[in-house]
């Protein structure tokens, strides 16, 4: 059951991201950009229907057969000489990861673009015992300057503004204040190109992992995971236990729909197949390489049959892209290293209901989601299907004041409108009040606690609307 | 009909004929460009040493370095660059590890494509010790040189070429354009890690090929 405080964190942490101005203009412009991307994306494909249908069938059978997937998927990288865990939890994980920094007398690690290790809060772990752990991947980087979370998948940064992104580098990193997003990105390229040449450790996410030759796949645009992966002696390799496909050949469709989808690009820059530790081989790269396998409450997922579809997700953003909610309120209000609709349905299962399970009703139920999703995830279905997990008597939830007296004022109106007498009378006061908004706009004003709407914007609705729909004592007018 | 239609039809469609290498070769390079990957040469390998020294030159780039080449004679143009007077190291046979502090000190990195995705405009390098990986994403300029006979159509159309052996041992980097980053309001700006400019040497004769 949600707790209090986190619905009413909620609550005030959307109220101020929908009402800040700046973050709102800043929004609109990311969410102008994202879709494009999402409609240059499905220009792309001759048909996405069929694609998506496909996509989804693989993932289907690799969840469906996961743990003989995963044992698979184990046996070839340890024949290979990747070292594999497979952490039961977040804890686990932590500790097995520090467990080989301390092995490795590794003090500078550099990190490629991982959601699993947001997951665990492994940086802050790390950076508690001392350890100086740089996110290498241009986004992470400017948000772990600032101190601040990600606030979306692929674009972590997208929250802010080129002259905040300036602001920060001159604060933070002592040089003369820029916002042009080139010369943002070259200051970045120079100060993390001193870190890859002398880092002891890297770490890395991984997009797919493909059970039949134990290749690790890694998509991305800047090449910092392949320098992550490349450099250091040991590279530690987080991935959840979903990310599997069952074949090589299966890759193909994979590498196309997430590039398209979460970006717009036929193919990322650089997508890397790691088949090989090192040594007789390449000759390079590093001497020990670990694979961190997370469950953290992925198992669970399998076994529920609505939830597990939530496990096809391919992390690739596009449903934060086109929904109504993360549009206005930010990735931040989420409160969660997976914000958005895929994030409303995997923070519950995996953070536990108190901390998370008020955001299964942060949704209109739109379904943009799940019209866009790759492989075809329903996510508002997911979405009931949480709320009724969630469930309890609705007054203990804390609406605020407005909610909780339009929703007794209707119920108390619907008893009383049986009489059409009664019907008309409650029309009437409704309109008198109304009137005091104005006649043809929408309606500006409503009396508190109502006013918790009209503060910020008009309630859509006209006086004609009102007359047009209410019974007067004419009798019904149409 | 248009040959770039019909070089699109045919990546796409299984009823069609299989394209022809003069197809694919227009496909993958419209791409290519369109991922801002820039034609150093194009023709035959004598005109990569010639075409590589003027690029070197004109971005003042004097340490260059060289994977060995599968199919085609890389070393030789290294050797002829070192003559010039520029300062050259190459991979694999004999060469020694490159310290870290070397290896970031590369301006221009020349390696050799195993095969190039016509769909996509993407350069697939297969790493050895004869092309290790670091040749493709330390230096800011990365020169891939490709014989146009390893064009194929589509990714699928690749992993179906690929020895299973290599599968198995060797890791693959699908390369698709410059280094490139949005992070900052959506803006596109090239070069964020890896190389800023890649530049492709298409070796359209066979005889170069050994």
């Amino acid at each position: 059951m949600p707790t209090t405080s986190a619905v009413q964190d909620f609550f005030e942490h959307s109220a101020r991201k929908a009402t800040d101005q700046g973050l709102q203009k800043k929004l609109e412009n990311a969410s102008q950009r994202h879709l494009e991307s999402v409609t240059r994306a499905k220009a792309q494909f001759l048909d996405y229907e069929d694609e998506r249908s496909a996509a989804r069938r693989i993932k289907e059978e690799t969840v469906a057969n996961l743990r003989s997937l995963l044992d698979q998927l184990v046996e070839r990288l340890q024949s290979k000489g990747f070292k594999v865990y497979r952490a039961p939890d977040a804890a686990a994980a932590r500790q097995y990861i520090m467990n080989v920094v301390r092995a490795s007398d590794a003090r500078l690690i550099v990190k490629g673009k991982s959601m699993a290790t947001e997951e665990i809060g492994l940086n802050h772990y790390l950076e508690t015992a001392g350890l100086q752990v740089v996110e290498t991947d241009l986004g992470e980087y400017i948000v772990q300057l600032r101190g601040e979370r990600p606030s979306h998948i692929i674009t972590p940064a997208i929250h802010l503004s080129k002259e905040d992104i300036g602001q920060s580098f001159a604060e933070r990193l002592g040089v003369p204040y820029s916002s042009d997003p080139s010369e943002l990105t070259a200051i970045a390229r120079h100060m993390l190109r001193d870190k890859f040449l002398r880092a002891d450790l890297g770490i890395i996410g991984v997009n797919f992992a493909v059970a039949e030759t134990g290749t690790l796949v890694s998509v991305e645009n800047e090449g910092n995971s392949r320098l992550s992966a490349t450099l250091p002696k040991t590279v530690v390799a987080v991935m959840g236990m979903e990310k599997l496909v069952p074949r090589f050949a299966d890759l193909s469709h994979f590498l196309e729909i997430l590039a398209r989808t979460a970006t717009g690009q036929k193919l990322s820059a650089y997508t890397s197949l790691i088949n090989s530790v090192t040594g007789a081989e390449d000759g390079e790269g590093p001497r020990e390489f670990h694979v961190v396998i997370l469950d953290n409450g992925r198992q669970a997922m399998v076994e529920d049959p609505v939830l597990r579809e939530a496990l096809y997700c391919l992390r690739c953003g596009a449903c934060l892209n086109v929904c109504p909610i993360y549009r206005h309120i930010g990735g931040h209000a989420y409160d969660s290293a997976y914000p958005g609709p895929i994030g409303s349905i995997v923070s519950p299962p995996l953070f536990g209901f108190g901390r998370a399970g008020h955001l299964a009703f942060a949704s209109t139920l739109c379904g943009a989601c799940k019209d866009i999703c790759p492989v075809k995830i329903d996510i508002p279905k997911i979405l009931l299907h949480l709320r009724w997990k969630a469930s309890q008597p609705v007054s203990s939830i804390p609406w605020p004041r407005s909610a909780r007296l339009v929703r007794e004022g209707a119920k108390r109106f619907v008893r009383l409108a049986r009489w059409p007498a009664m019907a008309r009378m409650g029309a009437a006061i409704a309109r008198r009040v109304l009137r005091l908004s104005g006649g043809k706009s929408y309606v500006r004003w409503l009396p508190a606690p109502f006013d918790a709407w009209t503060r910020y914007r008009d309630l859509p609705v006209t006086m004609r609307d009102i007359q047009a729909t209410t019974p007067t004592h004419k009798g019904p007018s149409r | 009909m248009n040959e770039t239609i019909l070089a699109a039809a045919a990546v796409s469609a299984t009823i069609l004929p299989p394209p022809s290498e003069s197809q694919l070769t227009a496909r993958f390079l419209a791409e290519f460009t369109e991922v801002s990957g820039k034609l150093l040469c194009r023709g035959s390998f004598d005109s990569l040493m010639p075409t590589l020294m003027g690029l070197a030159r004109s971005a003042s780039a004097r340490k260059l370095a060289f994977a060995a080449g599968a199919g085609l004679p890389l070393s030789k143009v290294a050797q002829q660059l070192a003559q010039e007077g520029f300062e050259v190291s190459q991979a694999g046979e004999g060469a020694e590890q490159n310290s870290t502090e070397a290896m970031g000190a590369w301006e221009i990195g020349v390696v050799e494509a195993d095969y190039a995705i016509a769909a996509t405009g993407t350069l697939a390098l297969v790493a050895s010790p004869q092309n290790p990986r670091v040749l493709s994403l330390l230096p800011p300029i990365s020169v891939v040189a490709l014989r146009a006979s390893r064009i194929v159509p589509n990714l699928a159309a690749m992993f179906g070429r690929l020895d299973p052996a290599v599968i198995a041992h060797q890791s693959i980097v699908l390369v698709t354009g410059p280094s490139r980053t949005a992070d900052i309001e959506k803006r596109l700006v090239l070069g964020a890690h890896g190389p800023k400019e890649l530049y492709l040497a298409l070796i359209e004769d066979s005889d170069a090929a050994i």
